[in-house]
């Protein structure tokens, strides 16, 4: 399979903040997203255009430098590894504590950041423009996992790289910036299942991203376009979030372009999900399930259930008494099995 | 069935209230139609299953939608929480309701005339989100209400206060007009930050502040009201839920405003400010809301390339007149002047000695300031507090100056000791500039850290200060002596008049920081090489022209040129401040190059 050798991402986690509150979840996020840039059904990136950056301490790190001494490596890639092929799109994605300055500006936090070091952050904004100013790429994808609250006054270094002049290119750079919250709001973290069965802490934006790249927003011909991950992560981080008793909005700007509608990845839409419906032992008589068309999918009497349908998901049924009775609507995700428990 | 083969349906979505984001997302989550400005949605869409979200602040609610015929359906509400005991809050309750609506006519603590006639009143009603909350903690411990100067006006002491069991603890009483400030000590949980914020006491009304408490109170989501002594006369005949009166409707408009304020969402500005034209401009709280958020939304529309209407310039004009005439003194307003330039035109800076009721009109204030420090005279009260200011809530408030340390208050005695944190932002931002070889003006250093250009100067001249003192060499200290002695530096002590005593201070700052860094990591290769270089121009210019660090010793110097070595040993002394480095022959003999030469020297300890 034919790998995007034109693609390159720098994919930062900070979970050790010994002077802040320390994360538990973003290192794995990042590992989560690097694991995807360089699947073949993923980002297909190689290997070599991949930076991930995951702190450690003591002492505390990364610092300011080194994310720069990242980017500039991978800068330098850029022109060896893209002989005869185009330089197409870069990804960055950070995961770690963030504080939001204003609608346009983050401070994303490095390992020292404390009260009194207000300043050991990136500026998100100067890195935007730094990537985009480069002209390298047509496509950029910010990646967000962070808080945007404000609590006190601070803000972010700005890189210390700098490009004498804007590049060639740099007027067909379009951007993709998704936020895991609304400015002035928090982003949070929660222990979900992992592929051991057992549990790890992650960040509900990036569970929400991964869960889209992986196949619950791609499109039946394969991948996820930037439209639709705009419009999966809006609607399923919150979902998450509320799962945990907890408020979180993303926020994704997709200034790619419309025409070319770009897509992330190979995967193709997730398989089938077996739903269970249990009728409560007080429930009889004659029930109608449909799907998201409202295509009849089962009827019968509920003394018959549990029943098992198979959906694709994630989608909605209904399950209604005919022929004017209560109805539920339901969200399916897109598990491999699900119980609904229904009682009218 | 395809998307294009099922039928299309009308589906118009109406929303409960103003100001809700409303999605309508199909079986999918694909979202297939957004509300408008006003929330409401009319869309032709295919026959199915549909939830329509509607959203305020963070909280959002779902209304599925069977959409197998046109329909018109009325989105809930998402539930609303206030510290306010307004109606329809999830948050309100009657056992804190009409304590509330009592103690607004009725104080609790006698009246202060701090300064005039004591004719503005203060409620401050502190409550837990429900009485099953409630656990017994001393609501109002570690707070009390003082002047600017620090004298106290009321300490919350059990004869000014009442408390209850339902969870709620309240102070009201006649004060005099004037700005005070609120202040709490910040001893109340592990989490609680020492904070003040300024309480505005105007003649003629009554200012209530309602806070929420759960393990300290919740400042952030703090509600601040301005009702009229004519509407709390009345109170005693009306109910406090009947929304249609003017001080209850205020109140939820303002809870709006706030939410909005805090959130961005600039489209509840109209409402706002139609909410203060029909308070005849009477409502100060209302009226500055609503000028925040008239005019974050035109500034948004600006950076969009909306044109500006002669009907927009009319409305701010017309906000902003009011104001002044309402509150002519406050600094919001000033504040919102300076906003409203790019409208009303540029104005004269004009110094401003208060302190805005709100965090936006406080940032703003200190941007124009890094321009011109006229606007924030020093000794003023924004410059005073502007490295202390929290930003963690609409309303402007700061850590307290000089905080009790006690055993009760551990935060206090962990902020007492942190380093400045203005220090540090300076020196970060000048080191930045520095390895970006790039000039950093004063204007875009004090507004990068975005506190007071005397902030920035103290800071600036506190850290030469204690880099002329005696001190253990230390990173920190070799950097921060580095950062000092630079020349972005010393042009930034020249323009923003720092003063460092003698000119050459922080040249000299510099090389201490060289020769500590010498003498704390041993000599550096590279000044060594760089020394040896220089030494031995004069030998490259008669014999190759041309020298590097693979240079042949040999193509400089003949071996059997006693007398040249003994001249270059006398040289290479000079050359490393009259160091002996008693280089012997055998010594010579054994380098070949002049980076194995550099080596050598470096092995001797010198540099």
């Amino acid at each position: 399979m034919t790998s995007n050798a034109g693609h390159f991402a720098l994919v930062v986690g900070v979970d050790h903040y010994p002077d802040f509150r320390p994360l538990k979840g973003a290192c794995n996020d990042a590992r989560a997203f690097a694991q995807w840039l360089g699947h073949p059904d993923g980002g297909a990136l190689p290997a070599a255009n991949i930076a991930c950056v995951l702190s450690s301490d003591p002492p505390p790190k990364p610092i300011h430098e080194e994310i720069d001494d990242a980017l500039q490596a991978l800068k330098r890639k850029v022109r060896e590894a893209t002989i005869g092929v185009e330089a197409r799109r870069f990804y960055f994605y950070f995961s770690g504590h963030g504080l939001g300055i204003d609608n346009r500006s983050t401070a994303l936090c490095l390992p020292r950041w404390s009260h009194e070091r207000r300043m050991a952050a990136l500026d998100f904004e100067s890195y935007v423009r730094l990537i985009m100013g480069w002209g390298l790429f047509a496509e950029t994808v910010f990646l967000l996992d962070c808080c945007r609250v404000r609590l006190i006054s601070g803000g972010g270094l700005a890189s210390s790289l700098a490009s004498a002049a804007p590049g060639d290119e740099t007027s067909k750079s379009r951007s993709f910036i998704a936020y895991a919250a609304e400015f002035t709001q928090a982003a949070w973290e929660g222990a979900i299942a992992d592929d051991a069965g057992g549990e790890e802490v992650r960040g509900h934006f990036t569970t929400a991203l991964i869960a889209a790249l992986s196949g619950a927003a791609a499109e039946p011909s394969g991948g996820v376009t930037a439209a639709r991950l705009k419009d999966y992560i809006e609607t399923q981080t919150p979902l998450i979030a509320r799962a945990k008793n907890q408020y979180q909005n993303a926020e994704v700007d997709n200034g790619l372009s419309a025409l070319s509608n770009p897509v992330f990845g190979r995967a193709r839409p997730t398989g089938t999900c077996e739903v269970v419906i249990h009728f409560a032992p007080t429930t009889h008589g004659e029930v109608v399930v449909e799907d998201g068309q409202l295509n009849e999918l089962r009827r019968g009497d509920a003394s018959s259930g549990p029943w098992r349908i198979a959906v694709r998901g994630p989608t909605r049924l209904a399950v209604r008494r005919p022929p004017d009775g209560p109805e539920i609507s339901v969200r399916v995700g897109a598990e491999s099995t699900e119980d609904l428990h229904v009682e009218f | 069935m395809s998307n294009s083969d099922r039928p299309l349906h009308t589906l118009t979505v109406r929303v409960p209230e103003p100001g809700l984001e409303v999605l309508v997302l199909d079986a999918e989550d694909r979202i297939v139609a957004r509300g408008g400005e006003r929330g409401e949605v009319t869309a032709s869409l295919p026959h199915g299953l549909y939830v329509v979200r509607t959203r305020r602040g963070g909280a959002f609610v779902e209304t599925p939608v069977r959409l197998d015929a046109s329909r018109s359906v009325v989105a809930e509400a998402p539930p609303r929480s206030s510290a306010a005991t307004v109606p329809g809050a999830r948050t309100t309750h009657e056992y804190y309701t009409y304590p509330a609506w009592h103690l607004s006519q009725h104080p609790t603590a006698a009246a202060a005339d701090w300064s005039g006639p004591a004719d503005a009143s203060l409620l401050l009603f502190v409550r837990a989100p429900e009485r099953e909350a409630f656990t017994g903690a001393d609501q109002l411990a570690g707070l009390r209400l003082c002047t600017p100067e620090g004298a106290t006006v009321a300490a919350f002491a059990d004869d000014e206060v009442q408390r209850h069991a339902d969870g709620w603890s309240a102070y009201s009483a006649m004060l005099s007009p004037g700005l005070l400030v609120l202040e709490d000590e910040g001893v109340q949980s592990g989490h609680a930050l020492p904070r003040q914020f300024p309480v505005p006491l105007w003649p003629g009304r009554q200012t209530q502040l309602f806070v929420m408490h759960h393990g300290r109170p919740l400042w952030e989501g703090m509600h601040m009201a301005a009702v009229s002594m004519h509407a709390l006369a009345t109170r005693d005949r009306r109910s406090p839920y009947d929304s249609g009166a003017k001080d209850v409707r205020a109140a939820l408009e303002i809870d709006a405003g706030l939410l909005a304020l805090q959130n961005g969402a600039t489209e509840a500005a109209p409402r706002l400010v139609e909410a203060f034209l029909q308070s005849k401009f009477e409502n100060p709280v209302l009226g500055l809301l609503g000028g925040y958020l008239l005019l974050l939304r035109a500034q948004s529309a600006r950076a969009r390339g909306a044109p500006a209407s002669s009907a927009e310039r009319e409305q701010i004009g017309m906000v902003l007149d009011n104001l002044s005439q309402l509150i002519p003194d406050s600094a919001d307003v000033i504040a919102l002047r300076l906003m409203a330039e790019p409208w009303l035109g540029p104005q004269a800076p004009r110094p401003v000695t208060g302190i805005p009721l709100f965090r936006h009109g406080a940032e703003v204030l200190l941007r124009a300031a890094a321009g011109d420090a006229t606007w924030l005279p020093e000794g003023g009260w924004l410059d005073a507090v502007s490295e202390r200011l929290y930003a963690d809530t609409v309303w402007t408030s700061w850590a307290p100056p000089k905080l009790r340390v006690s055993l009760e208050n551990p935060a206090a005695a962990s902020l007492s000791a942190a380093p400045d944190w203005v220090e540090v932002a300076v020196i970060d931002a000048i080191a930045a500039a520095e390895r970006r070889e790039s000039p950093l003006a004063s204007d875009e250093l004090v507004r990068s850290i975005g506190v007071s250009p005397r902030a920035v100067r103290e800071a600036m001249g506190r850290l030469v200060a204690r880099a002329t003192e005696p001190a253990e060499i230390s990173q920190t200290m070799i950097r921060t002596s580095r950062v000092l002695g630079s020349p972005t530096t010393r042009d930034l002590v020249r323009t923003m008049g720092v003063h460092v005593g003698d000119d050459g201070l922080l040249e000299r700052l510099r090389a201490q920081a060289e020769a500590a860094a010498v003498s704390a990591t041993g000599p550096n290769i590279h000044h060594v090489y760089a020394t040896l270089k220089k030494t031995l121009a004069g030998y490259a210019d008669q014999q190759t022209g041309r020298i590097s660090a693979d240079t042949v010793l040999d193509d400089l110097l003949r071996p059997e040129d006693a007398e040249a070595r003994r001249r270059l040993r006398r040289r290479l002394a000079r050359g490393y401040g009259g160091v002996d480095l008693t280089l012997s022959a055998e010594d010579l003999d054994g380098v070949d190059t002049l980076r194995d030469m550099a080596r050598l020297i470096k092995d001797r300890g010198v540099e």
